[in-house]
């Protein structure tokens, strides 16, 4: 129990760690501060989004019992207990990477040209990373 | 649960200096990165997320 709760509080900072990574998006490096979203181009929002959902989608495997092998495949390796708590982290995770993936397409399409601009559509998948990066269990 | 908090740390890491290499990278290295993250989120679908 007590061994459970410690790794429910790691497991919380680490989430928050990369909720600063991900929300402040100003972390001090080199003497100089990362971009907000409103100041990146096109292209960097849109290899930042690929990145969040990529490592949202990891983090999710993880947590459900997958693990990447070698050959950079999805492998289950085990069936984690998981609480009821975690369990509607991970749904509400889920939900929002479900979201997430066709609307970076098109967002994606749009840099690109091939899709035409929406304001919408760039606002709304800010609000989703935002809304992901906010999820921490509990 | 050790495992994956092993885990989380390294896509902590992994997402701040994939950030911070697109913080000040040239046009160059800005579409490596972008293509590296682009083909990982093609074999990313949402089907191979399980239930929980």
């Amino acid at each position: 129990m007590k061994k459970l709760k410690f790794d429910f509080v790691l497991q919380l900072m680490f989430m928050t760690v990369l909720t600063l990574f991900m929300l402040q998006a100003c972390v001090a490096l080199n003497g100089e501060k990362m971009k907000t979203w409103s100041e990146m181009t096109p292209k960097e929002k849109v290899t930042m989004s690929y990145g969040t959902y990529n490592s949202q989608f990891a983090s999710y495997m993880t947590e459900t019992g997958w693990m990447m092998n070698i050959n950079g495949k999805w492998e289950k390796i085990t069936t984690p207990v998981l609480s009821e708590e975690q369990k509607n982290m991970l749904r509400k995770k889920k939900a929002i990477l479900v979201k997430m993936w066709p609307m970076i397409k098109i967002y994606d399409s749009m840099t690109l040209g091939k899709a035409p601009y929406s304001a919408k559509t760039e606002a709304d998948l800010y609000n989703l990373i935002e809304d992901i990066a906010g999820l921490v269990p509990g | 649960m050790t495992t994956a908090i092993v885990e989380l740390l390294k896509l902590s890491i992994g997402l701040y200096f994939s950030m911070a290499k697109m913080h000040g990278a040239s046009e160059e290295e800005l579409d490596a990165i972008y293509q590296e993250e682009k083909d990982k989120f093609n074999s990313n679908t949402p089907s191979l997320l399980e239930d929980v």
